[in-house]
C-alpha cells in the first residue's frame, strides 16, 4: 500500500499543486510566488517521476518504462521552461498566473498518465481532461477576440468527446474490457469489422485532433494564432509529448495488426498535413500563425514515417519530434525575448530590424529556424536525415520527393520570418530582453551543440529507451 | 606536420568565437578574420610544402572523427595536392577581399562573422572525403551567403532572394536524396571515390546521380540556373560578400570534380551531352550578355560563369590527368576574380566619394590604374600567370575530344576577354572631361600589397608551386 | 650566343626603368645606349659564328608535358634578329640627341624590353614560349603609344589575333602532341580543318599586320607621336607577324587556298595603300599607308623566296624605315603639322635643309630599288613592279604637293633643325649602302631614282589634292564603322538574348508561373481556411472518406 502511494507520488504531487494552486489567493501583485512555487512542484514531480519512471502510477491500467519515461521528460522539460519563460510575461502584463499554472499541471498530470496509460477508459479520461485544460487556458488568453479560438475549440472538443464516448461504447460491446491488451486480441480477430474500425477512427482521429493534424488542424492553427505568447508556447512545448506519447501506445499496444486498415489513412492524413502545412504558412503574415502551420507540416512526416509503428519507424518518428521541440524550445524562447513597449510580437512586419537591435536572439531565432529546415550543420538535420532515410529504406519515394517539394514551399514562410528579422529596417524599439532569456537560448544552444558533436545521445540512446515499448 | 591538418578547420570556427565576443564597431573581428586567414594560408603552403617535396611518399593527409557509431557515419576528411592548391587559391582570394573592405565595412562584425563562416564551409568542403561530411559542408555554406546577400544585395525584390534561396535549398535537397540512397544500399557512410563501385538498380543510380548533377549544377550558373546567380550579383558593393558569391560556382564544380574522379557514372550517360550542349550555350550567351553590360561587375561576373563553365567542361569531358592543370589554373582565377572585384569596388567608391563619373576614373589614378590593367591582362589570358599555359593545355585537350566545343567555348572566351578589355578602355577614357583632376589615389599599403599578390601571379607563370620550398 | 645578349639585354632594360630626375635622365639614356651599343658590338662579333647553342631551362613541368624554355643561337637567327637590333639602336639613338621624349631612359626600356621579346619570339622553338613572346610585345606595345584613343582599337585587334592564334596552336597541340614548333610539319599528314587553322592562323598574322579590313588598328596611330608611330610600325606587332609567316610557313602551305588567300589579301593592301597615301589629308596616315604597302610587298616577297629570311630582306626593312625617317624629318620641318591642307606655306629658312632631306629619300629610294632588284629573283616582275610605280608615284606626288605647290615664306626657323640630324641620317644611310651588295644593280635602278626625282617636280597624280578638303572623304571611318557595327550587333544580340532568355523565359515565364501557381494554391487554401464552417464541414468529410477508403483498399488487399 505505501509502495504504491510512493509510486504514485508524481501524481499526488501534481494533483496537489492543482488543488493549491486553485484555491490560493489570486494576488496579481505577486505573481512571482505562484511561478516560484510551480517551478518547486514541477521539479519534486520530475524527480520523483524519473526516480519511479518504471513503477506503476496505479496498478493494472498504467505501466512504466524507458519509453514513458522519455515522453515524460518532454512533457516536463517543456513544462519547466515554460514556467521559467513566461514568469515574466505575467510580470510584465499585470495578469495573474495561478490559472495559467495550474492548467500546466493538468496538463502534466494527465499527460504523465496518458503516456503510461495501457487502459482506453484511462486514456479517454486523461484526454478528455487534457482538453478541457486547454480549452480553460485558451478561454483566459485569447487576445484576438475575433477569432474567437475558444469557441471553435469548444466545438471541437465537444465532438471529440462525443467520438470518444462512441468509441468506448463500441469497444465495450465486444470487448467488456478496456485494456489494450484484451482490445488488440479483438481487433485481431475481427480484422475486417466495422464497427471496430469505426471505433478505432474515432480515438485516432481524437488524438489526431490533439496534435492539430490535418484535416482537423483549423483550432491548432486559428487559436495559437490569436493566444497569448505563454499559452502559445504551452501548447507547441507542453502536450505535445503526452499526446504523441499516447498515440504512439495506443498503437502499438492496442490498435497492432488491426493498424493494416489505417495505413492508407495515415499515409493520406500525413501528405494532407504536410501540403497544408506547408501551403498555410506560407499563407499567413502572423508569426505564431507560420510556426503553428509549420508544425502540422512536421507533424505530418511524423507520421508518414511512424504508419508502420515498427520499431524503426517509431525511433525515427521520435528522434524528429525531439529535433522539432528542441528547435520550438529554442522559437518561443527567442519570441519571449522579443517585444516592443511590452507587447509582444504577432505579425511579421512586427519583426523587422530586430537583429539590429537584439542580434544574438534574432541569430539564435535564425540558427532554430534554419534547424527547422534541417539544414545543417544544426540538430534539425538528423530529424530530415532519420525521416527521409527511413522512407528512402522503406522505398517510399514518391512520399520522399514530396516532402521535399514542401519543404521547399515551406521554407518560404520560414525565410519570410528570417528577412524580417535581418533584412529590414528596423523601425521600432525592442526592449531590453531580461539575462532569463539568455540564459534559456545558451542552453538551447549548448544542448543543440552537444548532440551534434555526439549524435549517439540523440540517435542511439533514444533507440534504447522505444525499444522499451517493443519488448 | 600531418597534426596541422585539422587545425584547417579548426582556426575558422576558433575565429568565429573570437568575432562573436569581439566588440562592436570596431577593427577587432577584421583583424580576427585576417589572422584566421593568414594563419590557415600558412598551413596549407606548408602542407603543400611537405606533399611536394615527399610527391612519392605523402599524398594526402587524412584524419577522422567517429560521429554516429551505430549509424556507420565516420567523418572522413582528407587534404590532397588538388584540394589544397584550390584552398590556397581560395584564401588568397578571401585575403584580397578582407583586405579590400572600406574602413566602415571592416567594422561590420556580422559580415565579418558569416564571412569567417563561410571559410570555415568551404574549407571543410575541400577537405572532406565521405558523402556525409560533404553533405553538411556543401549544405552550411547556404546560411552565411543567404544572410550577406540579403544584408548587403541590395536585392529590391523579395522574390529574387527567395529564389536564390530556394534554388540552393532545393539543390541541398538534391544532394541530400544522392546522400540518403547511397546510403540505403551503403548501409553506411561512404568516402566519395567509392560512390561509384557501390551497386544498386539502375533506377536508383540514376536517381543519385541525377540529383548530384542536380545539385551541383544548382550553384553552377548554367542555364537556366544562371537566373538566380546573375539576379543577386548586380547590387552587391561588398567585396567580401561579391568574392563569396563568386566562390559559390566552384563549390558545385568542386563537387563534380570529386564525385567523377574517375569516370562518368553508367547512371547519367546519356545525359552528359545534353550538360555539354547547354554548357557551351551559357558560355556564348553569358559572353554576349557580358559584352552588352555596362557595369564592369557584371562583366566580371559573365567572365566568371564562362571559365566556370569552361571548367566545369573540363571535368566532364576530359580524363583525369587534367586534374591538376585544372587546379592551376584556378588558383590564378580565383585570385583575379577577388582582385579585380576589389579593385572595381575601389574604383566606385572613388567615383561615389568625389562625385564623378567613372568612365575614365582610372586616368586620375594611375596606381590603381596599373594594378587594374595587370589583372585584366591576366584574365584575358595573357601569359602572366600559371592560368596561360594551363588553359593552354586545358583547351589544346578540348580540341582532341571535339573540335566543334573547342571552337565554341574559344569563341566565348575570346568575346568576354574583349569585352574586359573594352571596360579597362573605358575607365581610362578621359574623353568626357571629368571636372574633378584630385582623386585620392589607392594608398601605399595598399600597393604593397597587391605588388605582392602581382608578384605570386607572375612567379606562378613559371612554376606554379613556387613557393612551396 | 643569342641568349648572353638577351640576357644582357633584359638587365639593361631594367637598369633603363630606373626613375630618376630629369638631369641625371640624359646621363642614364646615354649610359643605356652606350651599353646597348656595346651588346650590339658583341653581338655583331658573334653573328660570325657559325656554331649553334641552344640555351634553355625547364619551365614548367606538368603531367601532360614539360614545357622548356629556349632560345637558339644559329646563323638564321642572328640574322633575323639583327634588324630588330638595328633598328631598336637607331631608335634609341633618334631620341638621345633629341628631346622626343621627357623621359628618355624610360622610353628606352621599353625598346630594349621590345627587343627581348623579338629575341624570344624569334629563338623559340615551342609554342607557349613563342605566344608569351606576342602577348608580351603587344602589352610593351601599349606602353609605347601611351595613349587610350590610339591604342584602344590597335590593342583589342591584336589581342584577338593573338587569341585566335592561341586557338590554332592548341589545335594543332592537340593533333601532333607536341608543343615544338618544328613539329608541324607532322600537321600536314596528321591534322584536321587543315584549310580552316591555315586560313584562321593567316588572317590573324595578317590583322597583327594590320593589312586590309584589318588596318583599323594601325590607322589609329596618326593620334601618336611620329617617333613612337613608327616604332610601333617597324617593330612592334607588324614585325611579330613576319616572324610568325615565317616560323608557320609549313602550316599555312596546308591549305591549298593559302596563295590565293595570300595574294589576294597583299593585292588589296598595296592598292588600298597607295590610295589611302594619296586620298588622306594627314601626313601620318600617309606614312601608315604606304608602311601598310610596303609589307604587303614584303610578305609577298618572302613568298617568293620560301618563307626563308637573309641579309636581302635585313636591307630592305632597314631601307623603308630610313625612308620613313626622312619622311619624318620633312614633317619635322613643317613644324609638325599634320594636315596637308594646313600645310599653306614652308619656312624659307629651312630650305637647305629641305633639299638635303630629298636626298636622303632619293638615296634611300635607289637603295630600295637596288635591294628589290635582288630580290625579285625573277620570279615575279609584275607584282615588285606593281609596287615600286605604285609607291614611287604617291610618295613623289606628296612631295609635290609638299614642295612645289607651296609657298616658301619666312616663318620661325624650327628650332631645333639639327645639324646632328643630319649626321645621323648621313650615317644611317652610310651605313645601309655599305652593307648593300651593289653588284646586280641594273640600270633601271638609277633610272628609277631619277623617275622619282623627275616626278617630284612634276606629277600628275599632285593634282588629286583636292580630295583632302573632302571631309566625308576624310573624315569617313567606314571599316570603322563596320567595326563597330560588328560590335554593336553583338552587343544587340547580348542584350537580346538577356531580354529574351533572362526576362521574357526565365522571369516573366517561368518565375511567374512558378509564382502563380503558389499564389493560386494559396489563395485556394486562405478561401477554405477563412470559411471555418465550410472548412471544417469539408475537412470532417474528407476525414470520413479517407477513412472509408483506407478501409476499403484495406479490405480488398
Amino acid at each position: 500500500m505505501l509502495e504504491s502511494i510512493i509510486y504514485l507520488s508524481p501524481l499526488i504531487v501534481l494533483l496537489s499543486s492543482i488543488f493549491i494552486l486553485m484555491f490560493s489567493e489570486h494576488n496579481e501583485e505577486e505573481h512571482y510566488r505562484c511561478f516560484r512555487f510551480s517551478k518547486f512542484m514541477m521539479l519534486t514531480a520530475f524527480a520523483l517521476t524519473v526516480i519511479f519512471y518504471n513503477k506503476p502510477l496505479i496498478e493494472e491500467v498504467t505501466l512504466g518504462n524507458k519509453y514513458t519515461l522519455l515522453f515524460e521528460c518532454m512533457m516536463y522539460g517543456g513544462g519547466l521552461a515554460l514556467l521559467y519563460l513566461s514568469r515574466k510575461w505575467f510580470a510584465s502584463m499585470g495578469v495573474s498566473g495561478y490559472t495559467f499554472c495550474g492548467g500546466i499541471f493538468v496538463a502534466l498530470l494527465f499527460g504523465s498518465l496518458l503516456i503510461r496509460s495501457n487502459n482506453l477508459l484511462l486514456s479517454v479520461v486523461c484526454c478528455v481532461f487534457m482538453m478541457m485544460g486547454n480549452y480553460a487556458l485558451l478561454k483566459g488568453s485569447s487576445v484576438k477576440k475575433e477569432i474567437k479560438s475558444e469557441k471553435i475549440y469548444m466545438f471541437a472538443m465537444v465532438f471529440c468527446i462525443l467520438l470518444l464516448g462512441v468509441s468506448l461504447f463500441i469497444l465495450y460491446h465486444y470487448n467488456d474490457s478496456f485494456a489494450y491488451e484484451q482490445i488488440k486480441e479483438t481487433l485481431s480477430i475481427n480484422t475486417g469489422d466495422v464497427w471496430l474500425f469505426t471505433a478505432v477512427a474515432a480515438v485516432l482521429t481524437v488524438f489526431m485532433f490533439m496534435l492539430g493534424l490535418a484535416p482537423v488542424h483549423f483550432w491548432f492553427t486559428e487559436t495559437l494564432g490569436g493566444t497569448v505568447l505563454p499559452v502559445f508556447a504551452y501548447f507547441v512545448m507542453v502536450p505535445i509529448g503526452a499526446c504523441w506519447g499516447g498515440f504512439i501506445r495506443f498503437n502499438t499496444e492496442a490498435v497492432g495488426s488491426f493498424a493494416e486498415n489505417f495505413y492508407l489513412f495515415y499515409k493520406a492524413i500525413a501528405l494532407i498535413s504536410i501540403s497544408l502545412g506547408a501551403l498555410g504558412a506560407c499563407s499567413v503574415q502572423n508569426v505564431r500563425k507560420i510556426l503553428a502551420y509549420g508544425t502540422v507540416y512536421h507533424w505530418g512526416i511524423v507520421l508518414l514515417v511512424m504508419q508502420s509503428f515498427s520499431i524503426n519507424a517509431v525511433n525515427t518518428g521520435v528522434i524528429y519530434i525531439l529535433v522539432y521541440l528542441l528547435a520550438m524550445y529554442g522559437i518561443c524562447v527567442c519570441l519571449f525575448g522579443l517585444k516592443i513597449k511590452g507587447e509582444y510580437l504577432f505579425m511579421l512586419n512586427e519583426f523587422e530590424g530586430a537583429a539590429y537591435k537584439r542580434p544574438y536572439i534574432s541569430a539564435m531565432m535564425t540558427i532554430f529556424i534554419f534547424s527547422l529546415l534541417g539544414i545543417p550543420p544544426f540538430l534539425g538535420f538528423f530529424g530530415v536525415f532519420s525521416a527521409l532515410s527511413y522512407l528512402a529504406k522503406h522505398d517510399s519515394f514518391y512520399q520522399f520527393g514530396y516532402i521535399m517539394l514542401m519543404l521547399i514551399v515551406l521554407s518560404y514562410a520560414y525565410v519570410q520570418i528570417i528577412k524580417n528579422l535581418y533584412f529590414e529596417k528596423s523601425k521600432e524599439n525592442f526592449d531590453r530582453a531580461d539575462s532569463g532569456i539568455y540564459t534559456a537560448v545558451f542552453i538551447i544552444a549548448l544542448l543543440m551543440i552537444i548532440i551534434m558533436l555526439k549524435p549517439q545521445y540523440l540517435m542511439q540512446d533514444v533507440y534504447r529507451m522505444i525499444e522499451s515499448l517493443f519488448l | 606536420m600531418t597534426d596541422m591538418f585539422p587545425l584547417l578547420l579548426l582556426l575558422p570556427l576558433l575565429g568565429c568565437l573570437f568575432v562573436l565576443f569581439a566588440k562592436k564597431n570596431d577593427n577587432n573581428s577584421f583583424h580576427v578574420v585576417l589572422f584566421t586567414l593568414l594563419s590557415n594560408l600558412a598551413i596549407i603552403v606548408r602542407l603543400l610544402t611537405q606533399i611536394h617535396r615527399d610527391n612519392n611518399d605523402l599524398q594526402s593527409f587524412h584524419f577522422s572523427y567517429p560521429w554516429l557509431e551505430s549509424k556507420g557515419i565516420e567523418l572522413a576528411m582528407e587534404a590532397n595536392l588538388f584540394s589544397l592548391l584550390v584552398l590556397l587559391g581560395i584564401y588568397v582570394a578571401f585575403i584580397i577581399a578582407v583586405v579590400g573592405l572600406l574602413p566602415q565595412q571592416r567594422k561590420n562584425k556580422s559580415q565579418m562573422l558569416l564571412g569567417l563562416y563561410f571559410i570555415w564551409n568551404i574549407t571543410g568542403l575541400l577537405c572532406s572525403n565521405d558523402m556525409v561530411s560533404f553533405y553538411i559542408f556543401f549544405a552550411g555554406m547556404l546560411i552565411p551567403l543567404f544572410l550577406l546577400i540579403g544584408l548587403y544585395g541590395n536585392i529590391k525584390k523579395n522574390s529574387t532572394l527567395y529564389l536564390f534561396f530556394a534554388f540552393n535549398y532545393a539543390g541541398i535537397l538534391c544532394l541530400l536524396t544522392a546522400m540518403l540512397f547511397v546510403y540505403k544500399y551503403h548501409q553506411g557512410n561512404v568516402e566519395l571515390q567509392d560512390i561509384a563501385l557501390i551497386k544498386m538498380p539502375v533506377g536508383s543510380a540514376m536517381v543519385v546521380w541525377t540529383s548530384v548533377c542536380m545539385a551541383f549544377i544548382s550553384r553552377i550558373p548554367i542555364w537556366p540556373f544562371h537566373y538566380w546567380i546573375s539576379s543577386i550579383n548586380s547590387g552587391l558593393r561588398s567585396s567580401l560578400v561579391c568574392v563569396m558569391t563568386n566562390m559559390l560556382p566552384l563549390t558545385g564544380l568542386y563537387g563534380f570534380l570529386r564525385f567523377w574522379q574517375i569516370t562518368i557514372p553508367k547512371g547519367i550517360l546519356p545525359f552528359v551531352p545534353v550538360v555539354e550542349i547547354f554548357g557551351i550555350m551559357t558560355m556564348l550567351f553569358i559572353a554576349l550578355i557580358g559584352l552588352s553590360h555596362k557595369d564592369f561587375l557584371q562583366k566580371l561576373f559573365s567572365y566568371n560563369t564562362v571559365y566556370y563553365l569552361l571548367f566545369l567542361l573540363t571535368t566532364i569531358m576530359l580524363p583525369e590527368g587534367y586534374i591538376i592543370n585544372i587546379a592551376y589554373s584556378l588558383i590564378t582565377f580565383l585570385i583575379i576574380n577577388a582582385s579585380l572585384t576589389v579593385l572595381d569596388l575601389w574604383a566606385e567608391n572613388s567615383c561615389e566619394e568625389n562625385n564623378c563619373d567613372y568612365r575614365g576614373i582610372l586616368a586620375y589614378m594611375p596606381r590603381l590604374a596599373i594594378i587594374f590593367a595587370f589583372f585584366v591582362l591576366v584574365a584575358v589570358g595573357l601569359p602572366l600567370s600559371a592560368m596561360f599555359w594551363n588553359n593552354f593545355v586545358l583547351i589544346s585537350a578540348f580540341f582532341r575530344v571535339s573540335f566543334t566545343h573547342g571552337l565554341l567555348m574559344m569563341t566565348a572566351i575570346a568575346i568576354i576577354s574583349m569585352a574586359l578589355l573594352y571596360e579597362l578602355f573605358i575607365m581610362r577614357d578621359t574623353s568626357n572631361k571629368n571636372p574633378i583632376l584630385e582623386i585620392e589615389d589607392i594608398s601605399d599599403k595598399k600597393v604593397t600589397f597587391f605588388v605582392a599578390v602581382i608578384i605570386f601571379l607572375f612567379m606562378s607563370f613559371f612554376n606554379p608551386l613556387w613557393f612551396a620550398f | 650566343m643569342i641568349a648572353y645578349t638577351a640576357l644582357l639585354l633584359f638587365f639593361i632594360g631594367i637598369f633603363s626603368s630606373i626613375k630618376v630626375g630629369v638631369k641625371v635622365d640624359k646621363a642614364l639614356s646615354f649610359l643605356t645606349f652606350t651599353s646597348l651599343f656595346l651588346v650590339f658590338a658583341g653581338f655583331c662579333d658573334g653573328m660570325n659564328s657559325l656554331s649553334n647553342h641552344t640555351w634553355s631551362f625547364v619551365w614548367d613541368t606538368n603531367p601532360g608535358s614539360s614545357l622548356k624554355f629556349d632560345i637558339i643561337s644559329n646563323h638564321y637567327n642572328y640574322w633575323l634578329i639583327f634588324p630588330c637590333f638595328v633598328l631598336t639602336m637607331l631608335s634609341a639613338l633618334n631620341s638621345l640627341f633629341f628631346r622626343y621624349e621627357e623621359r628618355r631612359s624610360s622610353y628606352f626600356s621599353i625598346l630594349i624590353f621590345n627587343l627581348v621579346t623579338l629575341i624570344v619570339l624569334i629563338t623559340s622553338n615551342n609554342f607557349v614560349q613563342l605566344l608569351s613572346a606576342l602577348f608580351v610585345i603587344d602589352i610593351l606595345s601599349v606602353f609605347m603609344i601611351k595613349n587610350v584613343d590610339a591604342y584602344r582599337r590597335y590593342v583589342l585587334l591584336n589581342m584577338l589575333a593573338d587569341i585566335v592564334l592561341f586557338v590554332v596552336l592548341a589545335i594543332i597541340n592537340c593533333r601532333v602532341d607536341s608543343l615544338d614548333i618544328r613539329q608541324i610539319v607532322l600537321y600536314r599528314n596528321i591534322g584536321m580543318h587543315q584549310d580552316f587553322v591555315a586560313l584562321t592562323g593567316l588572317t590573324a598574322v595578317f590583322a597583327k599586320f594590320g593589312f586590309f579590313l584589318f588596318q583599323i588598328g594601325v590607322m589609329d596611330l596618326k593620334k601618336i607621336r611620329f617617333h613612337r608611330m613608327l616604332n610601333i610600325l617597324f617593330l612592334s606587332s607588324p614585325l611579330a607577324a613576319i616572324i610568325l609567316l615565317l616560323k608557320f610557313n609549313a602550316l599555312w602551305r596546308t591549305s591549298s587556298y593559302f596563295t590565293a588567300y595570300l595574294d589576294f589579301v597583299c593585292i588589296l593592301t598595296l592598292v588600298w595603300g597607295f590610295l589611302g597615301s594619296l586620298g588622306s589629308d594627314n601626313f601620318k596616315s600617309k606614312v601608315i599607308y604606304w608602311q601598310m604597302s610596303f609589307e604587303a610587298l614584303f610578305v609577298e616577297l618572302l613568298r617568293f623566296h620560301g618563307f626563308v629570311w637573309f641579309s636581302g630582306f635585313t636591307f630592305l626593312y632597314l631601307e623603308m624605315f630610313v625612308i620613313c625617317l626622312g619622311l619624318y624629318l620633312l614633317y619635322y620641318l613643317n613644324r609638325r603639322r599634320v594636315s596637308m591642307l594646313q600645310i599653306k606655306s614652308i619656312p624659307l629658312i629651312n630650305k637647305k635643309e629641305i633639299a638635303y632631306t630629298l636626298l636622303i629619300i632619293v638615296a634611300a629610294i635607289a637603295a630600295l630599288s637596288n635591294t628589290l632588284t635582288i630580290l625579285y629573283n625573277n620570279m615575279n616582275r609584275y607584282y615588285i613592279w606593281a609596287f615600286a610605280v605604285l609607291f614611287i608615284l604617291s610618295l613623289s606626288a606628296v612631295i609635290n604637293q609638299l614642295l612645289l605647290r607651296r609657298d616658301f615664306k619666312i616663318i620661325s626657323k624650327v628650332n631645333e633643325m639639327p645639324v646632328k640630324y643630319m649626321m645621323f641620317g648621313e650615317l644611317t644611310l652610310l651605313c645601309a649602302f655599305l652593307l648593300q651588295d651593289w653588284r646586280y644593280a641594273e640600270p633601271s635602278v638609277w633610272i628609277g631614282s631619277v623617275v622619282f626625282v623627275l616626278l617630284c617636280a612634276y606629277n600628275p597624280m599632285a593634282e588629286t589634292e583636292f580630295v583632302y578638303g573632302i571631309d566625308t572623304l576624310q573624315n569617313n571611318d567606314i571599316l570603322g564603322r563596320i567595326y563597330h557595327i560588328l560590335i554593336k550587333s553583338l552587343r544587340l544580340c547580348g542584350r537580346f538574348f538577356w531580354l529574351l532568355i533572362d526576362r521574357l523565359f526565365m522571369e516573366k515565364f517561368v518565375l511567374a508561373l512558378f509564382i502563380s501557381a503558389i499564389e493560386q494554391s494559396l489563395r485556394f487554401f486562405r478561401r477554405l481556411h477563412n470559411s471555418k464552417l465550410g472548412g471544417g464541414f469539408v475537412a470532417i468529410v474528407l476525414l470520413i472518406a479517407l477513412l472509408g477508403y483506407s478501409y476499403y483498399q484495406a479490405g480488398v488487399e
